[in-house]
């Protein structure tokens, strides 16, 4: 791999300041953290850690108060098509069918290309996400886990650089959680899109992520631990969790978040 | 050290129960077929995806509802109603948004010890919002606390009536990770010190592990009946780290989670594979 694929995503000494009336509040500071290209990187930790700030700045919806964050050797500079976000709720609109949601997308970004290839780009992004024979359906008609099959398949068709997943899975019952997991342990598998995972579920970071990165809790939050996730690939959950060292990795993320839990309730 | 209330004859005892909703055609069966007997004084979890019957399930133990066939037992006696034994607590906490802390345990207290003083019924009440530590918000509304401090009330309002038996449906899956351990801590806290049977209700096998005696799977899917029962051999207090290291803890956990997971195969087809390989030979 050469430098611009070990360093796909690089967050350079990155901060996030917000001005109040008792002076700065700083969210985040020195935070580091680079991604090869197709790795798939979860970060986990506490409410109000900062996670999604990290992620939405470097969706480009967040403004950086200091350091830099670039892509593929470019510095970020506002949202792009280049990186999809999906967040906790899908945000579909109401009144479209689950085709028309995932083809607004398609229409800003591949708007060079034929009415045929834009067509493919939204079929095979459902059909991807298990919906062939629910693109008719509003979200209305759709279960909340079908709903945000329709977020992932909006964010895939733009076949972005990264892929930002901001607890995509955080509002569903465990079984939808489970089949939603596979679903994007699949995706990743077939497509390899380099991936920026948020999650305070240590089971979901351990199935899907290469590596895992544990933030200590804000304000002032950093990057605390980084555990490099050896689970085989091809995923596989049961294979997963026989593993030898599923286990302990799970021990080492838990005893990292306990131990923050401590310190917020001695901070409170 | 195994630390347990249990005791081997059951408070509950439930055969061939069946519950569905509807009527003729458009009825849908949602328990089938439902054997259980529940040990005085254990500690139950039930675990199971949602759309089980899981509530269902708590309604039928509560009186809540009654089953169209079989037989809900509570020591030894058919279960026809509500009652004060029999105290259940709800995800959503239920509670009365005008009253105050106190005004919302109160309810359960002034039906149920009509015969004491004023003075009398005051002392019950704080004694149960300082058991839950809530001692500093007796005079807020549910307004103003936070998820886990209103699911707290609603714990009070149920020991209150001292009851035999707490029912807990899903109590804590509205709550955030810490404030769930911080609760989870406290149940078992009340439950060895008040020696009560609980059927704690659950999404998360790692809750249920943490807590249980036994644990009881639903099956996924409708109409759902009850997996095998899976006895938790661990020493209490157990530790949510260091469990991790147990290899019961793993054995357990694992074949819990394979249940669950096969069980769900059985129910559905794996359409996400399925759809990748007609995407692959069409291109």
């Amino acid at each position: 791999m050469n430098y611009i694929e070990t360093h796909y995503l690089d967050i350079i000494n990155v901060a996030k300041v917000y001005p109040t009336k008792q002076g700065p509040f700083i969210v985040l500071q020195n935070f580091n953290l680079t991604i090869k290209e197709r790795e798939f990187v979860c970060l986990i930790g506490h409410s109000g850690c900062g996670k999604s700030t990290i992620l939405t700045m470097v969706a480009g919806l967040n403004s950086i108060s200091d350091g830099n964050i670039s892509l593929d050797g470019q510095e970020i500079d506002g949202a792009g098509p280049d990186r999809a976000v999906v967040f906790q709720s899908p945000s579909l609109l109401p009144w479209m069918n689950a085709y028309d949601n995932v083809a607004i997308g398609v229409k800003e970004t591949m708007a060079k290309a034929s009415k045929k290839e834009r067509h493919e780009a939204v079929v095979e992004a459902l059909c991807a996400v298990g919906l062939k024979d629910a693109m008719k359906k509003r979200p209305g008609e759709l279960s909340q886990g079908m709903c945000q099959r329709v977020g992932i398949a909006r964010a895939f068709a733009l076949k972005p650089k990264l892929m930002l997943l901001d607890e995509p899975l955080g509002m569903l019952d465990e079984l939808t959680k489970h089949e939603l997991q596979d679903l994007i342990v699949t995706l990743h598998r077939e497509y390899e899109l380099t991936t920026l995972m948020v999650t305070h579920d240590v089971d979901e970071a351990l199935y899907l992520a290469d590596r895992i990165v544990m933030m200590t809790n804000g304000p002032l939050a950093q990057v605390g631990d980084i555990l490099s996730n050896d689970l085989p690939r091809p995923r596989i959950r049961k294979d997963t969790i026989e593993h030898a060292s599923y286990y302990p990795y799970r021990e080492h993320l838990i005893t990292f978040l306990e131990d923050q839990d401590e310190k917020h309730r001695k901070a409170s | 050290m195994i630390t347990t209330n249990s005791t081997n004859t059951p408070i509950f005892s439930l055969k061939n129960v069946c519950k569905g909703f509807g009527s003729a055609e458009s009825r849908s069966e949602v328990l089938h077929d439902i054997h259980l007997d529940i040990n005085n004084g254990e500690l139950l979890a039930m675990v199971g995806f949602s759309g089980t019957g899981k509530t269902t399930l708590i309604k039928l133990l509560a009186g809540l509802e009654t089953p169209d066939s079989g037989t809900v037992l509570f020591k030894d006696q058919p279960v026809t109603g509500t009652d004060p034994k029999r105290g259940v607590i709800f995800q959503n906490y239920s509670l009365l948004p005008w009253l105050t802390v106190t005004g919302n345990v109160g309810l359960a207290v002034d039906q149920l010890y009509r015969d004491r003083s004023k003075k009398e019924r005051r002392d019950i009440i704080e004694h149960y919002v300082e058991m839950v530590g809530l001692s500093d918000a007796m005079f807020k509304r549910p307004a103003e606390l936070s998820g886990g401090m209103r699911q707290r009330v609603s714990v009070a309002r149920a020991l209150s009536a001292d009851p035999e038996c707490l029912l807990m449906d899903e109590p804590l899956s509205a709550l955030d990770a810490l404030t769930r351990a911080v609760l989870q801590d406290q149940i078992l806290e009340i439950w060895r010190e008040q020696k009560k049977t609980v059927v704690l209700i659950t999404n998360s096998v790692d809750e249920a592990i943490l807590m249980a005696d036994r644990i009881i799977p639903f099956t996924p899917g409708t109409p759902s009946t009850l997996g095998p029962e899976f006895v938790v051999p661990l020493a209490r207090p157990r530790s949510r780290r260091s469990m991790n290291r147990n290899d019961l803890f793993k054995r357990l956990r694992n074949d819990i989670i394979h249940f669950l997971e096969s069980e769900k195969k059985k129910n559905q087809a794996t359409v996400v594979a399925e759809s990748l390989v007609e995407i692959k030979q069409a291109s």
